[in-house]
């Protein structure tokens, strides 16, 4: 679809607990500027599978080559590729210890060695981005689910990341707090920005992505562009999944 | 005024009782002999090679040494044979000069008579495997050791600490157990073991020896000049190598020798089977022992010429029957069997093992023990042989008495204990008695064939002239016991500075005057080391302290009115005596203890470590109260909680003096002498400090010494010491007081004399080693809190995990108090800045228990937060700087704040290496105005003070901390 270079190539990717297969010889790619989705039933293996791509999982086979790199490879320094990889967590996973502020600036500041100053300003527009301005000096504890996973993402910005990886991001939220996360994420698409996305939320994907894979029991069985993807699933497993879920 | 007059009675009192005994001690001094050309040697002419009879003539090593001495000393030598035990009376009463009677140098006779140089030596050794790592007595400390039953090693191997020790039989059986590695170490005599190991390969001997025994010449105490006579004429005797000449003479050629001047009345020939020391076995080429000696006794006694044959202990009886041999002596015990085929002389040795019942006991004979449970004496026959009983639950008490009271308790069906404690206990016990039959007993005698009733009879009468004599019981005592010394020369070097170890709370012999260390110690010290150019440094610290701190190099030398005893002559040398004192018995006025025998079976109060604690255990039935100083057991006295005090004299007196209602026994409890300790490898400093005391001796500053803090100082001390001893006593005592006494005591015990800055000084010195301390075990803790949780979440750094555990496991798994002592002597003995080693020793214990609770800390992190900050690109340390710790210190910090709470409080342990933390201020200050209220008290304030200020702190910082959680 894209004659770019892809931004993450990923090349027979294998991961086992023990004897458990958790992903089986997968391999797609992910070009610039593409936002794409993951969907499969519980346990299928797709959270492992974004979470092998920054190497929060360390996978047992293949390679993911980010902006040129085997950032498997041991001898590679993964922190600084993650660095351009921001990452929302299902529970936030917001610092309890920091102020908003800090949660945002803790990053630039000692990674990028960012001035204090140009941390806040940065920090500051984030927090404009994802409506919560006046929270720069509150505490985790005093936000709403909703609210910390919009700061969670705005720390993930923080970075200037390259690509941002979502692990079921509204799947903690009450209902009513969905969607204030998922406009956010929806500005960010639009915005150009390059989005793995592991969620349960269909209507979402059918809206936002430009690629939705679907995953179960660690294989990836259908990869194809929304349209398609909803309209005319090709694989058995992908149809009984469709018909359970919307 | 009124108190005054009340107080001055006792004390004259006691000046009346010293200069009555000062008048006693020196009554036989005036007595003296003065022999003018005349030298008079008292001794026990039956104890060759050193004195026997050769005709009419008293011939031996001794003799030859003595009239060499008489010799050089340019006089005319005059022998009195007498008893044994004569000797020293003799010598005391000025009848003889000297005494020569291959007479060992002991304690007991040092009371009585001054010893001269030694002039012979005979060792006990141990025998190792080559590979050993086992190459001084010290080594042997938790070792399995083997020893020949009765024997010298077999006493003394009692006193090494911790060890196992396995008696056997027979010398030979201990070695093949050494050779099968059943044992560690055997101790033997010098002689056999030069056998053992030349014909064992694979053995060798230590190269020091385990004790050394010798023999030296009895002098009467005020004959000095004689003393340094003979010491003068024996090391021109060994220097000239006349002594050895002597001593070849008579050991090596003996058997040629002695062969041949007697051959009186024919040839008694005697069968044993030379295998059972100390009864008999081989030295060199010679059969020797105890029923050896006494044979030859026998022999002299008959006028016959001994002869010995050996043989195997069941041919013996044959060879007596057959005519073969005169008598069998063979350690042999009657029995029934062997009556049928011999007689037996009159025991010449006996000892029976009883059982202890209760009268209703149904338990008659030994046969009765069988599945019984029965208590012995650790280390005893009994507890041998109890062994053999079947289906027995044996029961090992440390003391008899407890036996018995288990038994009286009916913990236990039966004590077996030998025949003469035993009936100690039976007649102090009502309900108890003795089974009718014994549980063991040995009685040695010699086989006799039947038809010779003639040597029987001469055998016999023999056996009972030895008896009468003492002489048999000095050949027992030969062969079963020793004293000791030991050497060795690597001379060490001080530079200009001279650490004396102390213990200053002994008036007069050391105790604090405001802030110095005063006393008749320090100032002999302070006079050494004049005489040696040095300067003096004097450390304080606990009595038990001081030996330790003198052989692991971290005083030069140990003062503290210490005695020279055997125990601790095995750790270190001590100078010549510089002073002589007594233990005497405080009790109340009431009390009805007017002797030492009275002290049985009562509660009694000692300093731990002194010369009363150590023969304390020697009394019957005592119950035994270690305090760490004298006026904590006075003051325990004073309140009934013990019966009697057992100290030294000189602060007895000031203790009676200075608290109403007591008083002393008339008779003391033991006499003793006082010396210097000094490391053992450290001769040179010895030599020195014995020159500078002969010098100090000579020129009359020793005594100058001693009266300025014994006569005179009594008014001294009286007078402020005194005052406030009474307040403090008025202050208990008289409650309608209460609010004067107490603003009175405040004064005495923190105003006065500026005592508050012991207690400040104090303060500083526990404040500045936790505050390291902290700081020291907060990095610690840190450092192994990351490496164990990363190896955790991670699987990496195995091996400096395996580390920490192993940090963890020993620091949590000993006490702290045993941890700074190993670091302080064993570690860092070199290193003498107490402050930093304290803080060192409480820092790496505080690092094992801030480690675990960080990583609890770390542990309870969620998950998630580490990966947040993984995924933000934090590296594994940054996260946890950053994210993880803040979060984990501020889940620990009450469990944090408790630890160093602990810490805090701890140190005040550290007065055990002598450091004057605050409670060892308070300590010092208790030990001059005697009231423990104030001192104490204080000390306690101002630790929960500190305490408390802390967790103010730590509550404001929590709560700060507790910011992030507000909803």
């Amino acid at each position: 679809m894209n004659a770019d270079k892809p931004l993450i190539e990923i090349k027979n990717l294998t991961k086992s607990f023990g004897t458990v297969n958790a992903l089986k010889n997968i391999s797609t790619n992910i070009y610039p500027g593409e936002v794409v989705f993951i969907v499969g039933p519980s346990g299928s293996g797709k959270s492992t599978f974004l979470r092998c791509m920054n190497r929060l999982e360390e996978a047992t086979q293949g390679q993911v080559i980010f902006e040129g790199t085997n950032i498997l490879d041991k001898k590679t320094n993964i922190d600084q590729h993650r660095q351009k990889m921001g990452m929302v967590f299902q529970h936030f996973n917001l610092f309890p210890h920091l102020t908003i502020r800090d949660n945002i600036t803790l990053a630039p500041r000692k990674l990028k060695g960012v001035s204090a100053q140009d941390a806040d300003k940065k920090a500051m527009e984030l927090l404009q981005r994802v409506g919560l301005p006046d929270k720069a000096d509150s505490y985790p504890a005093m936000l709403s689910g909703g609210q910390k996973q919009r700061i969670a993402i705005a720390r993930a910005l923080a970075m200037n990341p390259d690509v941002m990886l979502f692990d079921e991001p509204t799947s903690a939220l009450d209902p009513e707090m969905v969607g204030e996360v998922l406009d956010i994420m929806r500005e960010l698409a639009k915005g150009g920005m390059t989005m793995a996305v592991v969620t349960h939320e269909m209507g979402f994907a059918k809206e936002v992505a430009s690629r939705v894979l679907f995953m179960a029991d660690g294989e990836l069985l259908e990869d194809a562009p929304p349209q398609e993807f909803f309209g005319n699933p090709k694989n058995p497993r992908l149809k009984d999944f469709l018909s359970k879920v919307i | 005024m009124k108190e005054n007059n009340h107080l001055k009675l006792p004390r004259f009192l006691i000046l009346a009782f010293v200069l009555l005994g000062i008048a006693l001690f020196a009554c036989p001094a005036g007595v003296s002999a003065a022999s003018g050309g005349k030298l008079i040697m008292a001794t026990n002419a039956e104890f060759p090679p050193y004195e026997y009879y050769d005709g009419q003539d008293i011939v031996g090593i001794d003799v030859e040494i003595a009239q060499a001495i008489a010799e050089e000393m340019d006089m005319e030598l005059q022998i009195e044979d007498m008893a044994f035990d004569a000797i020293i009376t003799a010598v005391t009463s000025g009848k003889a000069d000297f005494g020569a009677a291959g007479m060992t140098v002991t304690e007991d006779r040092l009371k009585s008579v001054n010893f001269s140089d030694t002039y012979t030596t005979s060792a006990q050794v141990i025998i190792v495997k080559e590979d050993s790592p086992i190459a001084t007595p010290d080594d042997l400390t938790g070792k399995k050791i083997g020893v020949q039953l009765g024997t010298t090693g077999d006493i003394y191997s009692e006193d090494i600490e911790d060890a196992k020790i396995e008696r056997y039989n027979k010398g030979f059986e201990a070695v093949q157990s050494l050779l099968s590695d059943k044992i560690d170490a055997v101790i033997i005599d010098q002689e056999p073991a030069a056998v053992f190991v030349k014909q064992n390969e694979g053995l060798k001997l230590t190269d020091e020896e385990f004790t050394t025994e010798e023999y030296a010449l009895a002098i009467a105490k005020d004959n000095e000049e004689l003393l340094k006579k003979v010491n003068t004429a024996l090391a021109s005797l060994k220097e000239s190598g006349r002594l050895d000449e002597i001593k070849a003479k008579y050991i090596n050629t003996s058997e040629e020798e002695a062969d041949t001047p007697k051959k009186s009345g024919g040839k008694l020939i005697m069968a044993t089977n030379a295998e059972f020391p100390p009864y008999e076995y081989y030295d060199g080429q010679d059969i020797v022992g105890i029923d050896a000696e006494i044979a030859q006794a026998i022999a002299d006694e008959m006028g016959m010429e001994l002869q010995i044959e050996d043989m195997a202990f069941d041919a013996i009886i044959t060879a007596v029957t057959s005519g073969k041999a005169d008598f069998g002596a063979a350690g042999m015990t009657v029995t029934e069997d062997r009556l049928k085929s011999v007689n037996f002389s009159d025991t010449y040795t006996q000892s029976a093992q009883v059982i202890i019942v209760k009268e209703d006991s149904p338990i008659a004979t030994p046969d009765d023990l069988t599945g019984k449970k029965i208590g012995v004496q650790l280390g005893t026959t009994g507890d041998i042989y109890s062994g053999d009983i079947e289906d027995a639950k044996i029961e090992r008490y440390n003391k008899g008495f407890e036996a018995v009271q288990s038994l009286l308790s009916d913990k236990i069906d039966a004590v077996i204990i030998d025949q003469e404690p035993a009936a100690v206990f039976v007649s102090q016990n009502e309900g108890l008695k003795l089974t009718d039959e014994e549980f063991t007993s040995e009685e040695y005698a010699l086989a006799i064939a039947k038809d010779n009733t003639e040597l029987l009879e001469n055998i016999n009468a023999a056996l009972a002239n030895l008896k009468k004599s003492g002489r048999l019981d000095e050949i027992k005592a030969k062969y079963i016991s020793t004293e000791e010394k030991e050497d060795s020369d690597t001379p060490k070097e001080t530079n200009g500075k001279l650490i004396m170890a102390t213990n200053a709370e002994f008036p007069p012999y050391e105790y604090y005057d405001g802030q110095d260390i005063v006393g008749i110690d320090a100032e002999i010290a302070q006079a050494i080391a004049d005489e040696m150019g040095m300067e003096l440094q004097i450390e304080d610290m606990a009595f038990d302290a001081i030996i330790t701190a003198v052989t692991s190099g971290k005083a030069d030398f140990g003062a503290a009115g210490m005695t020279v005893t055997e125990d601790r002559l095995k750790s270190v040398n001590f100078s010549d005596t510089y002073t002589t004192s007594a233990q005497v018995i405080i009790v109340k006025e009431d009390s009805p203890i007017a002797t030492p025998d009275d002290l049985t079976g009562k509660r009694i109060g000692v300093q731990l470590g002194t010369t009363g604690d150590i023969y304390a255990d020697d009394i019957e039935d005592a119950h035994i109260e270690r305090y760490n100083k004298g006026f904590e057991a006075v003051q325990s006295l004073l309140s009934d909680k013990i019966d009697a005090v057992i100290i030294d004299q000189e602060p007895a007196a000031v203790f009676v003096k200075q608290n109403e209602g007591l008083k002393l026994t008339d008779e003391e409890f033991t006499t003793e002498e006082y010396a210097l300790a000094i490391a053992k490898d450290n001769t040179e400093l010895l030599e020195k400090v014995n020159a500078a005391l002969a010098n100090l001796k000579e020129s009359g500053r020793l005594d100058e010494i001693k009266e300025s803090y014994i006569n005179p100082g009594d008014e001294k001390l009286s007078s402020e010491e005194l005052d406030e001893a009474l307040k403090s006593t008025i202050n208990t005592e008289d409650e309608s007081a209460a609010s004067g006494g107490l603003k009175e005591a405040l004064y005495d015990n923190l105003i006065s004399k500026d005592r508050w800055k012991y207690i400040a000084n104090g303060l500083a010195v526990t404040l500045e080693i936790t505050l390291l301390a902290v700081i020291l075990g907060i990095f610690i803790g840190f450092v192994i809190a990351i490496i164990r949780s990363t190896y955790e979440k991670t699987g990496n750094l195995k091996f400096l995990n395996a580390l920490c555990q192993i940090y963890l496991t020993v620091i949590r798994g000993t006490p702290v108090l045993v941890q700074l002592l190993i670091i302080y002597y064993i570690i860092f003995a070199s290193f003498t800045n107490k402050v930093v080693v304290a803080s060192l020793a409480f820092g790496i214990n505080s690092g094992a228990y801030v480690a675990e609770i960080i990583r609890g800390g770390i542990l309870s992190i969620d998950n998630g937060q580490f990966e947040a900050g993984r995924s933000l690109g934090f590296n594994y340390l940054q996260t946890m700087i950053y994210i993880i710790l803040p979060q984990a210190l501020k889940n620990v910090l009450p469990a944090l704040a408790n630890e160093f709470v602990v810490l805090l409080k701890e140190t005040s342990v550290c007065g055990y290496i002598a450091l004057q933390d605050l409670t060892k201020g308070g300590d010092i200050i208790r030990s001059q105005t005697y009231n423990a209220y104030i001192p104490l008290l204080s000390v306690a304030v101002i630790y929960l003070a500190m305490v408390m200020i802390f967790t103010y702190f730590v509550k404001l910082l929590e709560r700060r901390l507790r910011n992030s959680e507000r909803r």
